[in-house]
């Protein structure tokens, strides 16, 4: 009321009090509010009149009512209140956050009489300061989160932030890092010559461009520990375009590099490999050529690549189509054998394999590798090979045709011979017979009228006849030897022997004194060809005897290593050293006819019977002390 | 049997057919020998055809001595056509020959020859021969009826020769 009454509440000053922005508001000691300008107005929502006279109070939220009494308390003893922020309520009911000056009003005499109260809006600013804070959270926690390490610097290269991803890479945490100088926590070397490396923030500071960092550079770890990365720092401006500080994004590259590293040593594998490998895209234009294809086609890389190479022959071309088509429709090709033209013309033998070669990301196919051996090598000792197993086929036909030619004559030579020993046997013995028997009946009818000499020229002729009828069954007996298929059986050899003697007349106790060492072994043999053997040996054994001797013949049997030995030992006349090697071979006579009657194939017939039953047979013998033959068969426990 | 029971011999040679004639002199054997000079007429004489249809000029043998090595047909074959008349094959066949052909043996008694005898070259071996074969064939042993009673009365014996 007094207020409103004093002169200086108008004019200049009132004006700029009525426009201001803030609430400008005045009370008396007790907390009665005496003036309310348009800012009041605006920011509480009563108009003066509705408010002037009234208690301060109205305005204070219940929760904050006890700030006014020691407001009121400071400003009675002269005292301002300096800016504080606090809430206030509207009319409407709502609060305000607002920002609280208070000052003491003095009367003329200086006496307080009231307070002044400038109260601005801060709701507002308090917000945007709000929306800012939650920006720089947010962007905060992105950096925080990104997958590489982030790592934020001020005009000074000092750490101001660093991510998860930035503490784990370098070992250092982001509270021991705040306010350090970068390159302390961000050691980095040339993996090359593991020279350091300049800190890419100070770059940046100096030069105000991004800095991408050269590959091949190595982080120091805090602990030591070394990783190869990848990184690049940018600088941070303000919206007037000046550089506030510096941010730092780097990732791991050991994953890259191992790929890399790996990459490499399979380029290397393919580009030292004596194989040819190539790849091709679909059009069939070349798209990378090693040294072995250089080596083995003798086109080099930079002839080969980017073309297409006509070193497919033109007998080979179809083929080759239809292997790309299989690679296109991404069926699998096998191994071939084929060929290839080389530079030079040469025709070079290969083994190939081809495989498909797909986009990594896409997985489409784009072109064909292959892998060529070089066989020609190979391939012309394989044609060499069938050359010559060809010519010996060729030859082996030959001789087998020969072998079939020769067969059929000498089976021809066989039949014409036993037709010749049929013959022998048929034709031959009946003259002889005819011989025989008509000098014999001679002598029978007119044996007594004739002279002495013609009786004997007879018996001469008789017993002629006899001997060549003995020679023609002895070469026959030898060849149905050699002809005929044996059986081999255990034979009784006891019984044989004693059978043969009992048989022949010259072999009787009154002709020959005969001692059988009984009882002689079994053998394995052919009855008939032993029989054969034994008859024949025996008649030697008395036979070869000085004339007036008794014949004195011991047989008798001898086992040794499964074999049996018979041996028939004689003390007749013996036989010469010299004569012993020839005596089993065919016609093979030592003596005279005078002396011993023999046709000369008694022992052939023996040796040849012998083998036939899988034996042998031998003799040793002693001029004037007798010969002992022996026929040594597979005995019958063996 | 009895003394006038036939035997025919087959022989191409005449110094063999002698002796053997000989020989049955001197073993005293008197049964009447029908000759025949091949086996073609020894098939001919034994089928009775032709010159020999007459039977009793041309009687039906005892014993028949065949010697293998003939002209015209062989005694082997004569042996085959024997085994392939069903009344005929009972007869009692002595083969004659030269050798011991250990071939020849086996196929003549696969044939149905009764014995395989070589021929003796002695006078005296064959004249034991002649009078062995005439006491075993003529005398001990009991013919056939085909040998007997011919080849009608074989037939109705019922054959007991003849596919048995």
């Amino acid at each position: 009321m007094d207020a409103k009454t004093r002169p200086f509440d108008r004019g200049l000053l009132a004006n700029i009090v009525d426009y201001s922005e803030d609430a400008i508001v005045s009370k008396d000691l007790n907390g009665v509010i005496t003036s309310w300008n348009k800012g009041a107005e605006r920011i509480f929502g009563y108009k003066a009149h509705e408010i002037i006279g009234r208690p301060v109070s109205i305005l204070i939220p219940p929760d904050r009512i006890d700030e006014e009494p020691g407001i009121l308390e400071r400003i009675r003893h002269g005292e301002r209140v300096e800016p504080y922020h606090t809430v206030r309520r509207r009319k409407d009911g709502s609060f305000v956050e607002v920002s609280l000056q208070v000052s003491p009003v003095r009367d003329e005499n200086g006496k307080v009489v009231g307070a002044s109260k400038i109260a601005r809006d801060i709701s507002e600013q308090r917000r945007a300061q709000e929306r800012l804070q939650r920006s720089e959270e947010r962007f905060r926690v992105t950096l925080a989160s990104i997958g590489d390490g982030v790592i934020a610097t001020d005009t000074q290269g000092r750490v101001t932030f660093m991510n998860a991803v930035a503490e784990k890479l370098t070992g250092w945490s982001q509270p021991d890092s705040l306010g350090i100088p970068l390159e302390e926590i961000f050691q980095i070397l040339s993996e090359i010559d593991r020279s350091r490396v300049e800190n890419p923030v100070a770059r940046v500071l100096r030069e105000g461009n991004v800095v991408g960092l050269g590959n091949h550079t190595i982080l120091v770890a805090k602990d030591g520990s070394e990783r190869p990365i990848d990184d690049s720092a940018a600088p941070v401006r303000d919206t007037n375009g000046e550089i506030i500080g510096v941010v730092l994004i780097f990732r791991d590259a050991s994953p890259k590099r191992d790929a890399q590293m790996a990459a490499m040593k399979l380029a290397a594998i393919v580009e030292n490999s004596d194989e040819a490998i190539i790849s091709k895209d679909l059009n069939g234009i070349i798209t990378s050529w090693n040294k072995g294809a250089e080596r083995i086609f003798g086109y080099t890389a930079a002839e080969a690549i980017g073309k297409p190479i006509s070193f497919v022959p033109e007998s080979r071309q179809e083929e080759e189509r239809k292997v790309l088509e299989r690679i296109k429709n991404g069926q699998q090709v096998q191994h071939y054998e084929t060929t290839r033209m080389a530079r030079d013309k040469r025709e070079i033998d290969v083994l190939m394999s081809v495989s498909a070669v797909r986009n990594p990301s896409t997985g489409q196919i784009i072109g064909a590798s292959k892998i060529m051996q070089n066989i020609t090598a190979r391939k012309k000792t394989e044609r060499e090979l069938a050359d010559t197993r060809r010519q010996i086929e060729i030859h082996a036909q030959k001789l087998e045709t020969e072998v079939a030619q020769r067969t059929t004559q000498l089976r021809e030579t066989v039949a014409e011979l036993e037709a010749f020993c049929y013959s022998l046997s048929h034709d031959m013995r009946a003259p002889v017979r005819a011989i025989q028997s008509y000098s014999e009946l001679v002598l029978a009818d007119e044996g007594k009228k004739l002279a002495p000499t013609s009786v004997e020229y007879l018996q001469k002729a008789i017993s002629a006849a006899e001997r060549m009828d003995q020679l023609i069954q002895d070469v026959l007996a030898f060849t149905r030897l050699s002809r005929q298929e044996i059986a081999v059986v255990p034979v009784d050899v006891d019984r044989l022997v004693h059978d043969i003697i009992a048989e022949r007349p010259e072999l009787q106790p009154a002709k020959a004194d005969i001692r059988v060492e009984s009882p002689l072994l079994q053998v394995r043999g052919h009855a008939a060809s032993l029989t054969q053997c034994i008859t024949n040996l025996l008649d030697n054994a008395v036979k070869f005897v000085a004339k007036g001797i008794k014949p004195k013949v011991r047989v008798r049997t001898e086992a040794s290593n499964g074999k049996v030995r018979l041996e028939i030992e004689d003390k007749g006349i013996g036989i010469e050293q010299e004569a012993q090697r020839r005596l089993f071979q065919m016609f093979q006579r030592i003596h005279t006819g005078q002396e011993y009657e023999g046709t000369g194939i008694g022992l052939a017939i023996v040796r040849r019977a012998a083998e036939r039953m899988g034996g042998s047979v031998g003799l040793q013998s002693k001029v004037g002390h007798g010969s002992q033959f022996w026929v040594e068969l597979p005995g019958v426990d063996a | 049997m009895s003394s006038s029971a036939t035997l025919l011999i087959a022989e191409d040679d005449d110094n063999d057919l002698f002796f053997l004639q000989r020989a049955f002199d001197t073993a005293e054997v008197k049964n009447p020998l029908q000759i025949v000079r091949d086996g073609q007429e020894a098939i001919e004489y034994l089928s009775g055809a032709g010159s020999f249809a007459d039977r009793i000029k041309f009687p039906f043998p005892h014993l028949f001595l065949l010697d293998l090595k003939m002209p015209r047909k062989t005694g082997m074959e004569v042996l085959e056509w024997l085994s392939e008349q069903p009344e005929l094959r009972c007869l009692p066949v002595v083969v004659f020959s030269s050798s011991a052909n250990r071939r020849d043996i086996e196929r003549a008694y696969e044939l149905g020859a009764n014995a395989f005898v070589v021929k003796p070259s002695g006078v005296i071996e064959r004249a034991e021969l002649a009078k062995a074969m005439g006491l075993f064939w003529l005398e001990s042993n009991e013919p056939p009826v085909i040998c007997t009673d011919g080849i009608e009365a074989a037939r109705k014996a019922g054959g007991e020769c003849a596919e048995s």
